[in-house]
């Protein structure tokens, strides 16, 4: 077990490394010049040249790379061009409004698509199973942005019950906080509510069928002890595998849900550092997404050992 | 030994070949049709928009400005006037051009390293995998955003990106197609035949995954309008004048209080095309993958068979009577009668043994009693557990005598433990639920129990998971959970089939030992009469869902009446008289029971059928020994031995 988790973590830093440095290269990589940006078009030759030079833009792209990474490993990212502020404190002051808005969505998503999918996988084919696979399709066919102006000319404009746009950190007011959350995180939860209902209804489908499922019938246990004892773990793989691979989507869904309701977080920062052009904030940004995301995938593969002994004997 | 399948069948419900051509084409159903005919509406609008009599997307006050849907303007106008329905088609040229060419840019791209990944495995396909994998990391609409806003915003720029951020899944999906039929016997075949590998990439294996590739493309599809509809939304797809679904939601953000239906028509546009391409993805994608289909119940009205008189109980009842027992399950061709008309009784302390092959009903019949049959089924006649009437209690009245006064031991011990949790937990379930004992007392119990079976090592069995054990010792984990809660009666189904044949005798000792020291009744169901001949008082022989002869296990054993009896027990090796006699197995295949034969339901197979056999059902009748009885116009008569002799005198 030791070696396994030994092996799997020089993978782990490797991986962070080609994730890295690739994010670092690919905004490289992307048209505009930093130094143009700062002294604006028509600034001579000689003053753009000193001006890289200062920025270290003249040196090649790796020993770059092991500066900023140098950098990264003591939390400094390097300072905005556009704002001069620290781009690793900037990021810092946004990622737990972000967190908090995934971390909710994934607690509603899952907290309501657990018992969908039970009910549904219970009454295969039955009106109530027909309606849940019919909504939830529903849901994954539709764009966040949509349902969220939706949800927006419902609840805060119609009715007037929930704030459309603002933030009030979780520290200064918790209920207010929670308030201002709400649309932001049904928004979000919707897709992903839709998506692991589909999955644990279909994988749940599978295991009913499963002999043992029969013979804890057949010891008289309560049909909701063998769905959640029985059931569920053999089933929840996929679901499980599918929180880690849907971070991607959920970042992007993030990022706009952010725009839309006027969250100060990551995504919205990223967003107005695209506009501005400022590269290091875009950089840093596109970094802690992707090492956010590879760490999730890293947990979740251990955690399908947690789930199916049979594979911590074949790990 | 007879040719026993994995699933008699029950366990795999009656329905036929889930995959046959028929029901494949039924099946993508109306809303598969209307998506299509959606897309083809939707394409067809964009295609045709400069034909279409529509007001110019981009002038103003073509209307009063924020005007509702009306003649001249069906959908309304906007904030500026302008026609809302000439602006949702134009729109849809961009949202349809990107989706549409983002995903064959993305697919051919994908297709072509994918298939060289699966095909080549080794340097070339590792290094393509590990990058795709890699890609994956990247938040791909953060990146898109980034390259459209550095790169500038225009069609071309945005398709590329949604090209590009495609090609990882569909590498994936390619390659996972491409390494599954690789594999498979045909490509196989023409390798060893010297095809050359392109001949066998597009002759042999691209047919192959051209379905799941076109049932993602679709949805792929969905994908890149969505994010295409995000990107316009943030103000990073085409620009203006020309509208985009994404950009006409976000301008009517401001206009949402006063005219909603502004927000409506681009919302629902795009709704419905997303919905549309999924819909039309996840059909096509259903039909290459067979998991799911043959799962939805036939919805048919049938009526019950009758239940029978209720007769009123004697007033020292056996311990399980079965008196006249059908089950029925619908299927699309027709009624399967997997039980039909059974009736039996067994006393306390006995063992009547159920023969038949796979098919003949046996398995349903008990399911049927413990009421563990899928949903679909219809069931008449009666069954009772001592005084209480099993068939006509409820579910939750059913499960308190399940586990309690009724147990199972199953077919297969590798599929009839949870592979998830430990042998101790599973054992320990029943008696904290059942009978309320705290963890340490139900730990304890748990480990007698698993001495009391046989297991060495009770305590560190306890701590292990069931693929840690061999087939014997889980056979005897799930006996000891059957007895756990001391039942009055044990069904066992096929105890011993799925075990090696050193095993089978030990675990048919050990469940004659615990009937007769628990004074249980034990109900052994069986394809093979040799082997229960010798553990059972009793033997009921099935064939096609109905008891064809019965009577007590000598009687049976020395002198079978019915032919197909005397085929079960010539289809046994005799492993006595000698080691080389080949096995026979009766001729012909199990009846459809659907559409069971006239008459006998034997008579096709049987040698000494004759005309009267195909015509008119025999009944049950008495043998000389009352108590012994079978189903059978021409009895085979004399001892068992004499029989075997006489026929081979003819040559038959």
């Amino acid at each position: 077990m030791a070696v396994i988790l030994l092996r799997r973590l020089i993978q782990l830093v490797v991986v962070l490394l080609v994730v890295t440095f690739l994010s670092y290269w690919l905004i490289n990589l992307l048209p505009g010049d930093p130094a143009v940006q700062i002294l604006g078009f028509g600034g001579d030759a000689r003053a753009l040249a000193q001006v890289r030079h200062q920025l270290g833009l003249d040196q090649p792209l790796i020993v770059r790379y092991v500066h900023w990474l140098g950098g990264l490993v003591h939390g400094d990212l390097g300072t905005s061009y556009i704002s001069s502020l620290p781009v690793g404190a900037s990021l810092a002051e946004r990622l737990p409004v972000t967190l908090e808005l995934l971390l909710l969505a994934q607690m509603l998503a899952l907290a309501l698509a657990v018992p969908l999918a039970m009910v549904s996988a219970r009454h295969v084919g039955r009106p109530v199973d027909r309606t849940i696979t019919t909504v939830s399709f529903g849901l994954l066919s539709t764009p966040v942005f949509v349902s969220g102006v939706l949800l927006i000319m419902v609840f805060a404009v119609d009715l007037a019950l929930l704030p459309a746009t603002g933030y009030t950190p979780f520290t200064s007011d918790p209920m207010d906080n929670l308030r201002t959350l709400v649309l932001p995180t049904v928004t979000l939860a919707a897709g992903q509510l839709a998506v692991y209902t589909r999955l644990l209804r279909s994988d749940l489908i599978a295991t009913l069928q499963e002999d043992y499922i029969m013979l804890a019938r057949a010891r008289g246990f309560s049909p909701r002890r063998i769905m959640w004892r029985h059931a569920l773990r053999p089933s929840a793989i996929s679901l499980v595998t599918a929180i880690g691979l849907n971070l991607g989507a959920l970042i992007g869904g993030a990022v706009i849900i952010e725009q839309l309701f006027g969250l100060p977080g990551i995504g919205r920062l990223i967003i107005e550092a695209i506009f501005s052009r400022d590269y290091l904030v875009v950089q840093g940004g596109v970094m802690v997404v992707a090492v956010g995301y590879v760490l999730v995938n890293f947990a979740v593969d251990l955690l399908y050992s947690g789930l199916d002994p049979r594979i911590r004997r074949a790990a | 030994m007879l040719p026993e399948e994995e699933g008699d069948v029950g366990t795999a419900a009656p329905v036929p070949d889930p995959g046959s051509g028929v029901r494949r084409g039924q099946r993508l159903g109306w809303g598969f049709w209307l998506a299509v005919a959606w897309i083809v509406l939707i394409v067809g609008a964009a295609l045709t928009a400069d034909l279409l009599p529509l007001p110019n997307y981009a002038t103003t006050l073509t209307g009063p400005p924020q005007a509702g849907p009306s003649l001249a303007h069906p959908f309304g106008t906007d904030g500026l006037g302008r026609d809302l329905l000439s602006r949702v088609i134009y729109a849809s040229r961009v949202s349809l051009g990107v989706g549409i060419g983002a995903v064959v840019l993305g697919l051919v791209a994908g297709a072509a390293l994918g298939m060289i990944a699966g095909f080549y495995r080794g340097v070339a396909g590792t290094v393509i995998m590990a990058a795709g994998d890699i890609a994956l990391a990247f938040p791909a609409l953060v990146f898109a955003m980034a390259v459209v806003a550095f790169a500038g915003p225009s069609v071309r720029n945005v398709l590329l990106v949604l090209a590009v951020l495609g090609v990882p899944a569909w590498l994936r999906l390619v390659r996972g197609a491409t390494l599954a039929s690789a594999s498979r016997e045909f490509v196989l075949a023409a390798r060893a035949l010297g095809a050359r590998d392109r001949t066998i990439i597009t002759r042999e294996i691209l047919p192959n995954v051209a379905l799941p590739m076109a049932a993602y493309a679709f949805i792929a599809m969905g994908v890149v309008i969505v994010a295409e509809g995000a990107l316009a939304f943030l103000g990073l797809s085409v620009q203006a004048p020309t509208p985009t679904w994404g950009g006409m939601i976000n301008e009517a953000r401001t206009t949402m209080d006063t005219a909603p239906h502004t927000v409506l028509a681009p919302s629902l546009a795009m709704f419905l095309t997303v919905l549309a391409f999924n819909l039309v993805g996840d059909r096509l994608r259903e039909r290459s993958d067979v998991r799911e289909s043959g799962l939805e119940p036939v919805r048919v009205r049938v009526p019950a068979p009758a239940d029978g008189p209720v007769a009123p109980r004697p007033a020292d009842p056996p311990l399980l009577e079965v008196a006249g027992l059908h089950t029925h399950f619908p299927t699309p061709r027709g009624l399967v009668r997997a039980v039909d008309g059974v009736s039996f009784t067994l006393e306390r302390g006995r063992t009547l043994a159920v023969v038949g092959e796979s098919g003949s009903g046996k398995t349903m019949l008990i399911r049927t009693i413990l009421g563990l049959l899928p949903g679909a089924t219809v069931r008449g006649g009666r069954a009772y557990l001592g005084e209480v009437e099993l068939t006509a209690l409820d579910a939750p009245g059913l499960r308190g005598l399940l586990g309690t006064r009724m147990a199972a031991v199953f077919q297969d011990p590798s599929s009839a433990l949870n592979p998830v949790r430990t042998i101790g937990t599973q054992l320990a379930e029943p008696l904290r639920v059942h009978r309320g004992m705290g963890r340490a007392e139900a730990r304890s119990e748990a480990e007698r129990l698993l001495a009391e079976v046989n297991i060495p090592e009770p305590r560190r069995v306890l701590r292990r998971y069931p693929h840690e054990l061999s087939g014997g010792m889980r056979q005897r984990v799930t006996i000891a959970m059957a007895l756990s809660c001391g039942p009055d009666l044990l069904f066992a189904d096929e105890p011993t089939t799925a075990l090696d044949v050193t095993v089978q005798d030990q675990v048919l000792r050990l469940l004659d030992r615990e009937r007769r020291d628990r004074d249980m009744g034990l109900v052994l169901v069986s394809h093979d009469l040799a082997v229960v001949a010798d553990w059972a008082d009793e033997v009921i022989v099935m064939y096609a869902g109905r008891v064809v002869e019965r009577g007590p296990a000598s009687a049976l054993f020395a002198r079978p009446r019915m032919p197909y009896t005397e085929a079960l027990l010539r289809a046994v090796p005799d492993l006595a008289a000698d080691g080389h006699t080949r096995l026979r197995a009766i001729e012909g295949r199990p009846p459809d029971l659907a559409a069971p034969p006239t008459g006998c339901r034997f008579h096709p197979r049987c040698p000494y059928a004759r005309e009267r056999c195909a015509v008119e059902e025999p009944p049950l009748v008495a043998d000389a020994d009352p108590r012994h009885e079978y189903a059978c116009w021409y009895p085979l008569d004399g001892a068992r031995d004499a029989v075997v002799e006489g026929r081979d005198q003819h040559g038959r």
